[in-house]
């Protein structure tokens, strides 16, 4: 039982990681979207596009539903509550205006905070109060009418009422329409390759649209999408081909209309190419998936709805008292407002829809739409009127009548009747077979939302599943879409990895590193052993030379010596035999030298790998900055609203990658950049307008690679900063003397900002100034071993650059030994090396100096300024090292360490200290050396204050000993 | 009836679980001392050590141990014993504790021996060298005694305080 329980913990945090990654990726959509929706609502758009208001919805809803799952009950509530208010919008019951966006807002905060306390912990959120802003908004759609009225010119209460018809409540566009279940195998394979084709050519058009759109590849997408339609209604894959008809028909009506596509209608394409590859692919994998359809059938319907009806302003207004509409008359697509006629007339009915242009500017006009109302009644069953017959009496100007009429008369017989005075022209139309049968899908197919006085509607079963994975990849690919890229056709997989399994990795891919260094110094090491080659021979030369020798001696015979020859040749003997065995080792060590060159080979291809393997697990790391850079757009937004501005954020470089965890440090820091740039930097409208300036201000958000690192800019136009400003602020506040502040250079002056307890606002605003200066953005850059550096021109703008090592895990540093330890500096700090020999050295107050190029540099000594408790056991600096890295610091110090050699540049692993011990001052951190020992980093700004507060010691025990 | 048979049976089984204890012994100035084995991760050789500064004297340094950077204590100058230069014998004995991976430095690893609890006695009152916070107890063997430490206290106690201080 326990052990199941264990299980199932597990498995629910597995789950529930799942569940804050999906609610994270639904949130950051939701508030793109939210960002969308805003500046639509500002710009005036009452009507939001059904698609997108959908699109809203269904994140909610998916988050709703995970939350239930879960048991998250609050986030459960809100989603609830956000959905319900999004479901009243999309069918227009609600109109989305500021105060309903301002909620949204709201509420997508609060959902964002809640998810956030799921991992952070935290008090509960409280949306009580929201709770009832909503409830206020919902209360406001429950009465329309009552709202209405106070909006008589909003496009939704002239919105065409086609939905009335009673079919339109019909939810799912594709309800009823069922795929074929027996599909032979063999035919179903020759639709995934011509589907393929098809969609790929698509795709290819569209791609190339972008560049040369021509009514031609209009034409042709036409062709392919009735190809495709054709295909898979003869294979009886039904919904497929109702999507694709949708798509022909949209496509048919812009030809027809002799236009190109327009992006919109590219975009829409995208997502239709997407849904049905998505849908073949399923099919193929034996589960195909049609969830997509729904939702691109009603988006598909919307663009034909919305192109039938360009402009609402200029040709539905005319239904009602539009004053404009009488002085000119206004330009009737005909066939286009036909054609959605057509699509509303009943299932299986003879049909004839007509359009009845009416005389402009005549008097009762009204009267005389009734009357063709009541002419058509007795022709057959009305299925469509247009403007409504309700309204008829209260318009004083109606251009055209559209009507749709379940007659078995033909278009001339109801023609005929309604020809009656004030009706300049009539056109009517009878639904053919083929028409019938589009229309039949169509009268499906339609949205219930396009009308606001349609019944309320529960949840479309498309959105229903919220964990339909045709639905997750519409909403994810369709970012990608709008960058029209690659149209998802590339489904790439990818796998969730704990980071921590990643940092292990990482870990051992780095000690791969060291350890082929290691074995890279033996195999040198041993190669300059044996690499001798003249020795070698050298050592076989004496051989050769006492095996002569002894040869000689064997063949002297002399008789009164014989003994002592016998004797002699005895140890000769045995001598030989010892060389013979140093000759034997001498020519085996000519053979290991082949061996170690066998071994510098795999060395090095060991080397290769290790280098590679370390840069793809580095890789793994790395996350593009768009995400992080998106999120500004919120805040930006936020501030000018607060604050009156008109602000416009660029990004540029969003692809730029970076390592997964600087991403999350960054945010902090960046959002206090941007602030400030909102807040101090950008003018009022009038004062740029003022200053010359466009009233729009521009922050710029800018991401790129400069050599090793990557630069993160947050630029803007504003006022730029005022060096006299802060000079006198800084004098204000004490960090500098008024004698220096003069002496000090504008480019020296700005610096000051990063000051600790500095705030160059006149006023703390709300939006800045919130206790977290400049200092602090800038330690936390510096945490990340990165630097930041401020431009900032009077009147023009100021420019603030990040610089960041491309990860985390990897230091660039200069390594030198001192008193035989080898010590890393990064070397983003590391200002130059000099050779002191070349400088003045001056003491100051017995403190070591050097005069390098007119600046004085304190020197210290590691060995004095760290307290060892232990010698080294290499002896201590020799206190004349003439070589000193001077490096720099906070507040634009500099600090000259003495070293005793240097070693060289190196990219070095970071290890913390605290891991397994604890933090230490003036260390950053230990990596492994090639050899496997270890060093210790040392960090420039630690070494800098103990420093000051080691001299300030001294001169204070000094002062002690003076007066005892 | 079988109430009693069952907890009967049950205080056997913890006696049996409880009452036993497995050490490495290590010697450290002419005294055998024990820890428990579960502390222990692993033993390796004296190799080179990188020392760090603004540490207490029986601090080491820092060492490597496949690609862990693991601090080294010294227990000689921890116990205010005589530091000793490294013999063929001395040993880094790798502990886990509390989290953290570090090495000690013993004279000599003995065995791993496996003990009653019943042989272990508390410790006399008169231990001044050590602190008697840092012992468990004494653990008579036949012809020896052995000093049961407690690790975790003695590596912690003096850097919590360092860290406080």
């Amino acid at each position: 039982m326990t052990a199941q329980n264990t299980n199932e913990r597990l498995d629910l945090d597995d789950i529930l990681a799942d569940f804050l990654d999906e609610a994270s990726q639904i949130l950051d959509r939701f508030n793109e979207n939210m960002l969308k929706l805003d500046s639509l609502v500002r710009a005036g758009v009452r009507e939001i596009e059904l698609d997108f208001l959908n699109e809203m919805f269904r994140g909610m809803h998916s988050l709703k539903g995970l939350s239930a799952m879960f048991g998250f009950d609050d986030i459960n509530l809100l989603t609830h509550k956000l959905e319900n208010i999004l479901d009243a919008a999309r069918q227009r019951k609600l109109i989305v205006d500021q105060p309903v966006v301002e909620v949204l807002f709201a509420g997508a905060d609060r959902l964002l905070a809640m998810v956030k306390r799921l991992t952070q912990g935290g008090a509960e959120i409280d949306f009580t109060e929201l709770q009832s802003q909503m409830q206020a908004i919902l209360t406001r759609t429950a009465s329309p009418a009552a709202t209405l009225p106070e909006v008589p010119m909003t496009v939704e209460t002239v919105l065409p009422p086609i939905a009335v018809s009673p079919k339109a409540a019909v939810v799912d566009p594709l309800a009823g329409v069922v795929d074929d279940p027996n599909v032979p195998a063999k035919y179903l394979t020759m639709f995934f390759d011509e589907a393929q084709g098809t969609l790929d050519t698509i795709t290819e058009i569209l791609l190339n649209s972008e560049q040369s759109n021509t009514l031609e590849s209009t034409a042709t997408l036409l062709l392919h999408a009735h190809r495709l339609k054709g295909s898979a209604a003869s294979l009886g894959l039904n919904r497929v081909a109702k999507v694709a008809h949708r798509a022909e028909d949209l496509l048919e009506r812009l030809k027809s209309a002799g236009r190109t596509i327009v992006s919109g209608h590219t975009e829409l394409m995208y997502q239709f190419t997407d849904v049905v590859r998505e849908y073949v692919d399923g099919l193929k994998a034996g589960h195909a998936t049609t969830d997509g359809f729904g939702s691109m059938v009603i988006a598909l319907n919307a663009a034909i709805e919305q192109f039938t009806n360009p402009q609402p302003k200029a040709a539905t207004p005319t239904l009602i008292n539009d004053p404009a509409a009488k002085a000119s008359p206004v330009e009737i697509d005909c066939a286009a407002l036909l054609a959605t006629t057509m699509s509303l007339a009943p299932v299986g009915m003879p049909c004839v829809v007509g359009i009845a242009t009416m005389q402009p500017g005549l008097p009762l006009v009204g009267l005389k739409a009734r009357l063709l109302y009541d002419k058509l009644t007795l022709l057959g069953s009305v299925f469509h009127f247009e403007p409504p017959v309700e309204q008829l009496d209260d318009l004083d100007n109606i251009p055209f009548i559209l009507f749709g009429c379940m007659t078995d008369k033909s278009a001339e017989q109801v023609a005929g009747p309604l020809t009656i005075t004030g009706v300049v022209s009539i056109q009517t139309e009878a639904v053919a077979a083929w028409e019938r049968a589009a229309a039949a899908e169509t009268v499906a197919e339609q949205p219930p939302v396009v009308s606001p006085l349609a019944t309320p509607t529960p949840l479309a079963p498309t959105v229903e599943n919220p964990t339909a994975p045709a639905e997750r990849q519409t909403a994810k690919e369709a970012p990608a879409a709008d960058k029209q890229t690659e149209p998802a056709a590339k489904v790439t997989e990818t796998l969730r990895v704990d980071v921590e399994r990643l940092d292990q990795l990482m870990n051992l891919a780095g000690q791969l590193v060291i350890n082929g260094a290691c074995l890279n110094r033996v195999e040198h090491g041993l190669r300059t052993l044996v690499s001798n080659n003249a020795s070698g021979r050298a050592a076989l030369a004496p051989c050769d030379r006492m095996r002569r020798f002894f040869d000689n001696l064997q063949t002297l015979d002399d008789a009164s010596a014989r003994e002592q020859f016998e004797q002699l040749r005895g140890e000769a003997r045995h001598l030989q035999n010892e060389l013979e065995r140093v000759e034997n080792m001498v020519k085996q060590l000519i053979k290991v030298r082949g061996t170690v060159n066998d071994l510098s080979e795999a060395v090095h291809q060991l080397e290769r790998v290790s280098d590679g393997l370390q840069k793809s697990v580095m890789n793994m790391r790395m996350v593009p900055v768009g995400p992080l850079f998106n999120r500004f757009r919120r805040v930006v937004r936020d501030i000018t609203r607060m604050t009156s501005k008109d602000i416009q954020l660029t990004i540029h470089g969003e692809s730029t990658e970076l390592d997964k965890r600087m991403i999350d440090e960054l945010s902090d820091p960046l959002i206090h950049m941007v602030r400030n740039s909102a807040d101090h930097g950008i003018e009022s409208p009038e004062a740029r307008l003022a200053a010359g300036k466009p009233a729009q201000g521009t922050i710029t958000l800018d991401a790129f690679h400069r050599g090793n690192s990557i630069v993160i800019q947050v630029k803007d136009d504003g006022k730029g900063l005022d060096p006299q400003k802060i000079k006198n602020k800084a004098i204000e506040k004490g960090i500098i003397a008024p004698s220096d502040a003069e002496r000090m250079t504008p480019h020296q002056a700005m610096q000051l900002i990063w000051a600790p307890g500095f705030s160059t606002a006149e006023k703390v605003t709300e939006i800045s100034g919130r206790g977290m200066g400049m200092d602090i953005v800038r330690s936390k850059i510096e945490q990340l071993n990165g630097t930041v550096e401020l431009q900032s021109e009077l009147g023009v703008g100021t420019t603030i650059s990040i610089k960041l090592p491309l990860t985390l895990a990897i230091l660039p540093s200069l390594l030198a030994e001192v008193s035989g330890e080898v010590f890393a500096l990064p070397i983003e700090s590391v200002v130059e090396i000099v050779d002191l020999r070349q400088y003045n050295q001056p003491t100051v107050q017995g403190l070591r100096t050097a005069c390098v190029r007119g600046r004085v540099i304190s020197i210290v000594n590691l060995d004095e300024l760290f307290q060892w408790s232990r010698e080294s056991s290499y002896g201590r600096t020799t206190h004349d090292s003439t070589t000193v890295v001077i490096v720099s610091a906070d507040h634009n110090q500099v600090l000259g360490i003495a070293v005793d050699h240097l070693i060289g540049e190196s990219d070095i692993v970071i290890k913390s200290l605290d891991e397994n011990f604890r933090n230490v001052e003036g260390i950053a951190g230990a990596s492994i050396l090639g050899d496997g020992r270890v060093s210790l980093i040392l960090d420039p700004n630690a070494l800098a204050s103990m420093a000051t507060h080691s001299n300030h010691l001294r001169r204070q025990s000094g002062a002690k000993a003076c007066l005892t | 009836m079988s109430t009693a048979t069952l907890s009967a049976a049950n205080d056997a089984r913890q006696g049996e679980a409880a009452g036993s204890l497995q050490l490495v012994s290590f010697r450290l100035a002419q005294e055998e001392y024990g820890i428990e084995i579960t502390k222990v991760q692993e033993i390796i050789l004296m190799g080179e050590i990188t020392r760090i500064p603004q540490t207490p004297p029986y601090i080491k340094g820092l060492i490597n141990l496949r690609s862990a950077v693991i601090p080294i204590f010294d227990l000689r100058l921890r116990f205010n014993l005589p530091e000793e230069p490294a013999t063929d014998e001395t040993r880094i004995m790798v502990v886990n504790v509390g989290g953290k991976t570090l090495g000690i430095i013993v004279d000599a690893v003995n065995e791993v021996l496996r003990i009653t609890k019943n042989n272990i006695c508390p410790p006399p009152l008169t231990v001044e060298a050590l602190g008697q916070e840092y012992l468990t107890g004494l653990v008579r063997l036949e012809n020896k005694l052995l000093i049961l430490l407690n690790i975790d206290k003695i590596l912690s106690a003096p850097e919590a305080a360092i860290a406080a201080g």
